[in-house]
């Protein structure tokens, strides 16, 4: 803004104290005190009430850290991630390009692809429950395909993720068709019409024109959803509780499950809780850098 | 920016300063503040301290809250027993919140503050030891011994269950068997009589090809661990195998699993071959195994199942509405090879009084529990739920011997839970980590069923497992 | 604040520009792939609202029907009877609204500090403020359980608010919104006298209402659709949420699915019927970011 000669008016710097201090406070006892805090019990043990608490070392967050569970859940959250980030901006892309024409009743499609975007995680998982149902589901009775018999989806080692990874789909659905339709409103519309003028194919339009433009969006896109991939729960707490074969146990269900299920380890789901943080902070440092590039109001 | 003064004041700083401060000690009390006041298990549990008394004295009634795990027929059962209960005295007003499983209610209960917890909760038998451990509840048996209440007319299997070191822990109240759900019209169409259902695990597979020959889907499992691995115990204690060491955990901490293996296999191996042979229907994994009833209404119908007694009342309420054609019956457990030496031991759960409550709560939970096993409620609870009657005099009760009449089902696990020899194998284990290793139990068996994983193999590394489990408890909880 | 011409206000306004209406022959085609998609897309909110208005005997019924007959409303209304449904609504809805205020009016404050005053480490300050983004609910929720059960605050709207009221993202979305406010505007003000607050409240909030709009819209439905917080720090079924209450119903009812599908049914409607009013403002909100500007 102005000089950057370091002159401060008192009154300024002590209402800039105030203006921040409710949000430091909120931050400082929700944020930073409990991060710490986190480090710290990674350190401890505890009985299955939570007391008890004794310092058993370092030698826990290398115990955890590659312990087959932690392991397997972080490997889980990945193969998780790649199931439902690229089909979901794929999907994204698809119905917003088939929405984006001009016609007559294009709101009413457009409301309806948007649509899941108000749907909770518990909703869309509850949902899904149902379809994937081997008693009253609906796949299993109209498609008469044999993974949709019992056991059922849900339980076959092969399929949980998959199914868990459908439902996500369709909860981001909305969400990914709202920014890849902001993304097509960007790109100017001159140049299609001197590529019509070329008489360059839509296909190839797509593939010269939109895709290139659109690059910015999908990073956004791939970068959010990753992020919210990560942090998943509501899917796998109401569709698997993890299972089968700890096949959808995701990090956040996984720290949940030994922080607060019938295992109670508060110093393993806090080492999983940090090992979660450093995914975190690596994902959300190319997020900002994308959200300080891109983000203009006026 | 227009208006500046020129240098920074003091206060400023001062300002800055508190700022920093503020900050650092908010992380600084991150690792000073271990000294935890907002957990704690106490040392020891207090047997000492029911004064059953202090009920007389009240002017208004005691309020209390009991967490409890039933749904369905039952939950609607249980809320207007505590209705009656509230109208027939003004001691004590009960309200009762639904956690809506075993699972769930001892989770909320080790995560809650120590004011938050209930004055009375409702847990399976697995949460025995663990409980004691945590040394925050008060045995039962105190109340007992400051009332003098006599267990004379109780079934002494369902009181050995959570007995140890002759304490009563948590009071008996709603027990279940697991029996053998069949429907008798897809027996007669398949030409079996549908009154000689099968008594063992080989008899039961036969009954199963039979089934499936006329068009069933034969027998309906799950693999729920608050289920299936229930079963599996039930199994081995009807055999009279017990299932961990010193006692069954009973004349000291188990260290580690001393069932049978070869049994463990039979088990595993019958279940593997049901299903690779198209004799039985995988459920999967879902709550106390309710899938395999509705396995019952699915094309072709599954004809028989394994599960819990106490889903007699809710199951027998739907079936008019869901599935007329059947013909619902239950018959006692089916037996291993082995000769039954044991006896089936008591499921369903028992009422914890939690501590650090004042005398006049705790005198007035302890007068709840004690309600709930009078006969009378009893004998109601019974025929509401599908849960045993657990004392001979409510057996005896003219309701309960109608009800009988009019649905033998209700019968069948009463009987069971008579038959057979009183020992440690039939008064049930008692581990720390008793669901974690239930839960171990159900991973081996998707092994086998899914990944195909051989039943010796996996039944040695569950051994292993279970130990490792075992050991990890024992070491957390300062043993 | 200068119109945006790239972002879509609503999405009935998303409309590319500069083409000819297509021919009849090719729309016939898109009609098609769109009801097609549209009906795929719908499929599963289809099934869950059938189930919710036919006797259960019918939804296990084999085979399955996509037409629900005979209708009913019995499902419904057990549903609303026994899940307590009216309560973890209003529970929601308290708990949605205060940290939407809270949420805004701390990102306002900051945000106005971060743009408007000087003052010493105010990057570093604002750089912690972005660093708090690194660390979502997931990462500390045993530390902030364990705080929140020793303030006594489990079950209670304290409890599933306080560590809500500030955010990192809305304090960065309206600094940049705050930032693009012609200069000229704090200098007449200062010209007029006017102070710091006054500026704040009766020029830069109102100018800047579109950005805020999208903040509160955006937190709205985060918080609405909190999942992970609300199901550790309730055990009382009179302090869930509606999300934790379906989660309670689901368990509880397993055995009769349908109602299930009622609940969730009546849990989802009060949200899509919210963000069809507010449509404009959810899309800028969660564009924000997407766009180049």
């Amino acid at each position: 803004m102005t000089g950057r000669r370091s002159v401060y008016s008192s009154r300024e710097v002590s209402l800039a104290f105030f203006l921040l201090l409710p949000s430091l406070v909120v931050f400082g006892l929700f944020v930073f005190y409990p991060l710490v805090r986190t480090i710290w019990l990674g350190f401890h043990e505890s009985d299955f009430f939570g007391g008890n608490r004794v310092w058993v070392g370092p030698s826990q967050y290398i115990d955890v850290l590659t312990s087959p569970d932690t392991r397997n859940s972080l490997w889980i959250s990945i193969l998780y991630t790649l199931l439902t980030v690229p089909t979901g901006l794929a999907a994204g892309i698809g119905l917003a390009v088939l929405a984006n024409k001009p016609l007559r009743g294009m709101s009413v499609f457009r409301t309806i692809f948007s649509s899941t975007v108000a749907t909770s995680v518990a909703v869309a998982s509850l949902m899904f429950l149902v379809l994937f149902n081997p008693s009253v589901g609906i796949l299993s009775q109209v498609l008469s395909w044999e993974v949709f018999e019992h056991p059922g989806l849900l339980n076959d080692p092969s399929w949980a993720l998959i199914a868990v990874s459908a439902a996500t789909v369709w909860q981001n659905l909305g969400f990914t068709f709202i920014i890849v339709t902001a993304g097509l409103q960007s790109i100017p519309a001159d140049l299609y019409e001197s590529a019509q003028l070329d008489g360059l194919t839509p296909a190839r339009q797509f593939r010269e024109i939109t895709l290139p433009l659109l690059s910015p969006t999908l990073l956004f896109g791939v970068v959010v959803l990753t992020i919210i991939a990560f942090q998943s729960f509501g899917q796998v707490d109401l569709l698997t509780q993890g299972g089968p074969l700890d096949r959808t146990n995701l990090l956040v269900y996984s720290i949940f499950d030994n922080a607060f299920g019938p295992s109670k380890d508060e110093g393993v789901a806090s080492v999983q809780a940090i090992g979660l943080f450093g995914v975190m902070a690596v994902l959300s440092m190319i997020q900002f850098r994308i959200l300080d590039r891109r983000v203009h109001y006026g | 920016m227009p208006i500046e003064k020129a240098q920074p004041t003091s206060r400023t700083l001062k300002r800055l300063r508190l700022l920093a401060l503020l900050l650092t000690s908010a992380l600084l009390a991150a690792a000073c503040g271990g000294g935890d006041s907002d957990s704690d298990s106490g040392s020891e549990g207090d047997e000492s301290s029911c004064q059953v008394d202090v009920l007389n004295d009240v002017s208004e009634p005691v309020e209390i809250v009991f967490w409890h795990a039933m749904t369905a027929a039952n939950e609607t059962t249980i809320n207007s027993m505590a209705r009656d209960y509230n109208s027939a005295q003004d001691k004590v007003a009960v309200s009762l919140v639904n956690q809506t499983s075993y699972a769930v209610n001892f989770d909320t209960y080790r995560n809650a503050s120590v004011a938050d917890r209930p004055n009375i909760i409702q847990l399976e038998e697995t949460a025995l030891q663990s409980m004691i451990d945590s040394g925050t509840t008060i045995a039962v048996q105190a109340c007992v011994d400051a009332a003098g209440y006599s267990f004379d007319d109780h079934l002494p299997r369902v009181v050995d269950a959570f007995t140890v070191d002759e304490v009563l822990w948590p009071m008996p109240f709603n027990i279940s068997n697991p029996v053998l759900w069949y429907d008798g019209a897809a027996f007669t169409a398949a030409g079996l009589d549908p009154d000689d259902p099968p008594e063992t695990l080989e008899e039961l597979r036969e009954t199963a090809e039979a089934l499936v020959a006329s068009g069933s889907a034969g027998f309906a499992f799950d693999t729920s661990a608050s289920s299936f691995s229930w079963i599996v115990e039930q199994l081995l204690a009807k055999a009279g195998i017990p299932y961990v060491d010193t006692d069954n955990g009973r004349s000291g901490a188990a260290t580690q699993v001393q069932f049978d293996s070869a049994s463990m296999v039979e088990i595993i191996t019958f279940f593997r071959d049901m299903t690779a042979d198209g004799l039985a229907v995988n459920t999967g994994s879902n709550p106390d195994g309710t899938a395999n009833f509705f396995a019952f209404l699915a094309d072709p119908p599954a004809s028989m199942t394994i599960n819990t007694s106490a889903a007699l009342s809710s199951v027998l309420q739907q079936l008019p509405i869901l599935g007329p054609h059947l013909e619902m019956r239950v018959a006692p457990l089916p037996s291993l090879s082995l000769p039954d030496e044991g006896g089936a031991m008591v499921g369903g759960a028992a009422l914890w009084l939690p501590a650090e409550k004042t005398a006049a709560e705790t005198a007035a939970a302890w007068d709840f529990v004690r309600w709930l096993n009078e006969p009378q409620q009893q004998a109601t609870w019974h025929i509401g739920s599908g849960y045993l009657p657990i004392r001979r005099s409510a057996a005896e009760l003219p309701e309960v011997a109608t009800a009988w009449a009019d649905q033998p089902a209700y019968r069948v696990p009463f009987d069971q839970l008579l038959a057979g020899t009183e020992s440690v194998a039939s008064a049930g284990p008692v581990i720390g980590p008793h669901t974690l290793i239930r839960d171990e139990l159900v991973s081996g068996l998707e092994r086998v069923l899914l990944e195909g994983q051989d039943p010796a193999e996996m039944v040695s590394q569950f051994e292993e497992a279970a130990n490792e489990l075992i050991a990890d408890y024992t070491r957390r909880t300062g043993g | 604040m200068a119109r945006n011409a790239g972002r879509p206000s609503s999405l009935e306004s998303v409309s590319p520009r500069g083409e000819r209406r297509p021919k009849p022959k090719r729309s016939v085609g898109r009609y098609t792939l769109l009801s097609l998609t549209a009906v795929t897309l719908l499929l599963p909110v289809w099934v869950t609202v059938s189930g919710a208005i036919q006797p259960y005997s019918e939804v296990l019924d084999y085979p399955a029907s996509l037409i629900p007959w005979p209708l009913t409303t019995e499902p419904i209304r057990e549903a609303w009877r026994i899940a307590n449904l009216d309560r973890y609504l209003i529970n929601s809805a308290v708990v949605t609204v205060l940290i939407m205020i809270g949420q805004v009016v701390t990102s306002v404050l900051a945000a106005y500090a971060f743009t408007f005053l000087k003052f010493p480490y105010r990057r570093a300050l604002f750089a912690l403020f972005i660093g708090t983004l690194m660390v979502p609910t997931e990462v500390t929720i045993v530390a902030n359980f364990q705080t929140i059960r020793s303030l006594g605050w489990l079950d209670s709207y304290p409890g599933l608010v306080a560590p809500f009221l500030a955010a990192a993202f809305g304090t960065f979305l309206l600094r940049q919104a705050f930032m693009s406010l012609p200069r000229e505007m704090e200098e007449a003000a200062r010209m007029d006298g006017m102070g710091h607050l006054r500026f704040m409240w009766e020029v830069v909030v109102p100018l800047a209402r579109p950005a805020i709009g999208a903040v509160s819209v955006f937190s709205f439905l985060t918080a609405w659709n909190q999942y992970l917080w609300p199901l550790i720090v309730t055990t009382d079924p009179d302090m869930r949420t509606v999300q934790i209450g379906l989660r309670s119903l689901a368990s509880a009812n397993l055995d009769e699915l349908n109602l299930v599908m009622a609940g969730t049914m009546i849990a989802a409607l009060p949200i899509i019927v919210i963000l069809l009013l507010f449509q404009k403002q959810l899309v800028r909100g969660l564009t924000a970011g997407a766009v180049k500007g």
